[in-house]
């Protein structure tokens, strides 16, 4: 008698499980036929695309598009181009951006007027902040003429290295202030009794952010990076408006090889190229996620 | 109750997903068995000659239904339209047949084409290779088009795209004495305007801001890719024909006669009685060639490709015709799908007679088509050294610009063309 009860208790909670268990994927349906849909199947077809050519008719060609792609000197810019703009834009705007946020921190008068300054960039429309942008460097802009008054003959500048220049000054007036206002919040959690103690102690200016602010920050400091490299891969349309489909070397980015293959319908180009890029991003986030657990084994372990 | 009620609500929706996707295809499938179909998109200026090559074919074959979408001319519909297409093309469910007018130079007149870089479309496998149909098809042996153009539609040996019409620039003289230009280069042309007393010559020359494109002809390889852009060569000939162009503005500030005009650019259309020769305007490496206007392919999704080929060729062939006038009637389609020059002598001919021209001129017309070396599809960079070209020309009268200005700008624009052209020839 008791093993059957035990036995019926057991297949209830079994049941119960289950039913939880059901429950758990009938919850996550939706989300994850959307993404079988709309991401997982579409990725397959473009990894089968990257390996066959033709459109119509298509024929396996096997790693050809790959080898093509990895010859292609213009994707190789392209890359090369991607990465240097976010090494360069991505730190020094949220390391300005955490900076500056620290030292506006103990700012009284007028917070409200930086706070709202802070956004204007950002609703400001592209085409027109463009504008602006030609108006200062472009051939007949302001900083030319500034250059003419002292003897020197001035050049298109977006037409030379220097609008890889313009490019990353224009992420960094665009979104620096965004990034201020979310380091902002964030500190202003930060209890003020934290830094009067340390200050009892003998705590210094310095030391207060080493050992206070930074790792309170460290959580927004990993929200922001994302932030920023996404935005900084959506930097196209700014290239795309200051020099065109084919704007000078410097600032030929991935999304310029993508739209420009797109135009002349070269599907397999793309598809290798997305692919690549998917996989370059798994290798990278599961580095990370590697570093991460073995930090975190570190700390297990002392 | 709840939970089973909520499986079959989850399961209905992803059963209607899925139909969702296959119903479409399926259904149109069955609409494509019952007849054969060849869908058709074509510039909405061939209209004419298209819509008459569609009927023929459907009276051909009442199978047949030929289904043609015309690409807007409003700039605004036609760019969605292109977007809708190429997603289409992309998705294997583009047209069968494509009938296009290519990129002009002058972007007063230039609409946005559906294959920005048709070389760059050969590469990617959107298209058909035709060489199976055209080794069965006798026009091809026996009809006047000239072979040399079929070079600009092949990609690795194979016929992609058919040239359907060319455009090219002459200078039409009023005297015989320009037989000694035949051979030589534009930068040799510019040095004899200089000296000459021939005013056409004159002309001709200063209208070179014109077509500033089309100073070198066909200038990047994009099969082997490599540029044959010479910055120098192109900078040299830029500083001197803005020399030319402002001592001649300097002559012509009063102008001579009525209806006078300070450049031109001479087509073959213009012919007139007056005209004793015409020589063909050259490059500055001394090549002599043209230009493709429209041209026509089959898609690689086409299922019935060998129609689409046939349905093409109703615009190069005289089946159209011969048909027509059986019947006792006339037709549009007469060996070219536009009003651009045709590419065989049997087309020009035709078309040059029945607008009344002599036979001595179509001759001379023919000569000049004869000398033609090569044709070629013009792409954006093209298009970039004519506009600026010809906006820098209207400060050649501008006292305060001198050489080393013209010089910066000669620079300036030789190196972006050579940059997009490798960019273009890279991609």
């Amino acid at each position: 008698m008791i093993i059957i009860c035990w036995y019926q208790s057991r297949r209830l909670e079994g049941v119960r499980t289950m039913r939880k268990k059901n429950n758990g994927l009938l919850l996550a349906l939706p989300q994850l036929a959307g993404f079988l849909v709309f991401y997982f199947v579409p990725f397959l077809i473009t990894v089968w695309y990257s390996v066959s050519f033709g459109i119509g008719e298509r024929e396996f060609v096997g790693l050809d598009n790959y080898k093509e792609l990895f010859q292609n000197e213009m994707f190789l810019l392209a890359v090369k181009n991607t990465i240097k703009y976010m090494s360069v834009t991505v730190p020094i705007t949220l390391a300005a951006a955490m900076l500056l946020a620290a030292a506006l921190q103990n700012t009284v008068k007028a917070v409200r007027f930086f706070q709202m300054s802070f956004l204007y960039p950002m609703i400001l429309p592209i085409a027109s902040v463009v504008l602006g942008v030609q108006f200062l460097w472009g051939a007949g802009g302001a900083w030319n003429r500034l250059l003419r008054a002292v003897g020197v003959e001035g050049t298109d500048w977006l037409q030379t290295p220097a609008a890889f220049w313009v490019l990353c000054a224009l992420y960094f007036w665009r979104f620096a202030g965004y990034y201020i206002l979310i380091y902002l919040a964030r500190l202003q959690m930060i209890p003020k009794e934290y830094y009067e103690y340390a200050a009892l102690f003998g705590a210094n200016e310095k030391a207060r952010f080493r050992y206070i602010t930074l790792p309170t920050l460290v959580p927004t400091i990993l929200f922001t990076l994302i932030l920023s490299v996404m935005n900084a891969f959506k930097c196209y349309r700014e290239a795309f408006l200051l020099g065109g489909s084919h704007p000078d070397n410097s600032i030929y980015l991935l999304q310029h090889f993508m739209n420009n293959n797109f135009q002349n319908l070269n599907y397999q180009k793309i598809s290798s190229a997305a692919v690549s890029i998917v996989a370059a991003l798994l290798f990278v986030t599961g580095v990370i996620c590697g570093l991460y657990l073995l930090m975190k084994k570190g700390e297990k372990y002392g | 109750m709840k939970s089973e009620c909520k499986n079959m609500t989850a399961i209905i929706c992803i059963f209607c997903l899925l139909v969702g996707i296959t119903g479409c295809k399926s259904s149109d499938k069955a609409d494509r068995e019952s007849k054969k179909t060849l869908t058709v998109i074509a510039e909405t200026m061939f209209r004419r000659t298209v819509e008459e090559a569609a009927d023929y074919m459907m009276e051909k074959d009442p199978d047949m239904e030929v289904k043609i979408q015309f690409l807007p001319d409003n700039q605004e519909k036609r760019e969605t339209e292109i977007q809708k297409l190429r997603t289409q093309i992309m998705a294997g469910d583009g047209p069968d047949v494509y009938l296009l007018d290519n990129l002009r130079e002058d972007t007063t007149v230039s609409q946005t084409p559906l294959f920005e870089n048709p070389y760059k479309t050969m590469q990617s496998g959107a298209l058909a290779s035709l060489e199976r149909y055209m080794e069965e098809d006798t026009y091809w042996e026996n009809g006047t088009y000239k072979k040399e153009f079929l070079t600009a539609g092949q990609y690795e040996g194979k016929q992609y795209m058919i040239p359907l019409s060319c455009s090219y620039e002459v200078l039409m003289s009023e005297t015989a004495d320009i037989e000694n230009l035949s051979d030589k280069t534009l930068g040799e042309w510019l040095e004899e305007a200089k000296q000459s007393d021939n005013e056409r010559l004159k002309e001709v020359m200063r209208g070179r801001d014109m077509t500033a494109g089309r100073w070198i002809y066909n200038a990047a390889d994009y099969e082997k890719q490599e540029v044959f852009f010479d910055k120098q060569k192109w900078k040299t000939f830029y500083i001197s024909y803005h020399m030319y162009r402002k001592s001649e503005w300097e002559q012509y500030i009063e102008p001579k006669k009525e209806g006078d005009v300070f450049g031109r650019s001479d087509r073959v259309d213009f012919i007139d009685d007056s005209i004793k020769a015409v020589a063909l305007i050259p490059d500055l490496e001394g090549r002599r060639q043209a230009w493709v206007q429209a041209f026509g392919a089959v898609g690689m999704s086409c299922e019935d490709k060998e129609s689409a080929y046939q349905f093409l060729m109703l615009f190069l062939n005289n089946e159209i015709e011969t048909e027509r006038s059986k019947q006792g009637k006339d037709t549009f389609v007469k060996g070219c799908i536009d009003m651009e020059i045709p590419v065989q002598e049997s087309a020009i001919e035709s078309r040059w007679k029945e607008i009344g021209i002599s036979d001595e001129k179509v001759q001379i017309i023919l000569e000049s088509f004869r000398e033609v070396e090569g044709a070629y599809f013009t792409t954006s960079v093209e298009q970039f050294l004519t506009n600026s070209v010809e906006e820098a020309s209207w400060r050649c009268d501008d006292p305060n610009i001198d050489l080393t200005q013209w010089e910066a700008e000669a620079s300036e624009f030789a190196e972006k063309a050579w940059n997009d052209y490798n960019m273009l020839v890279s991609e």
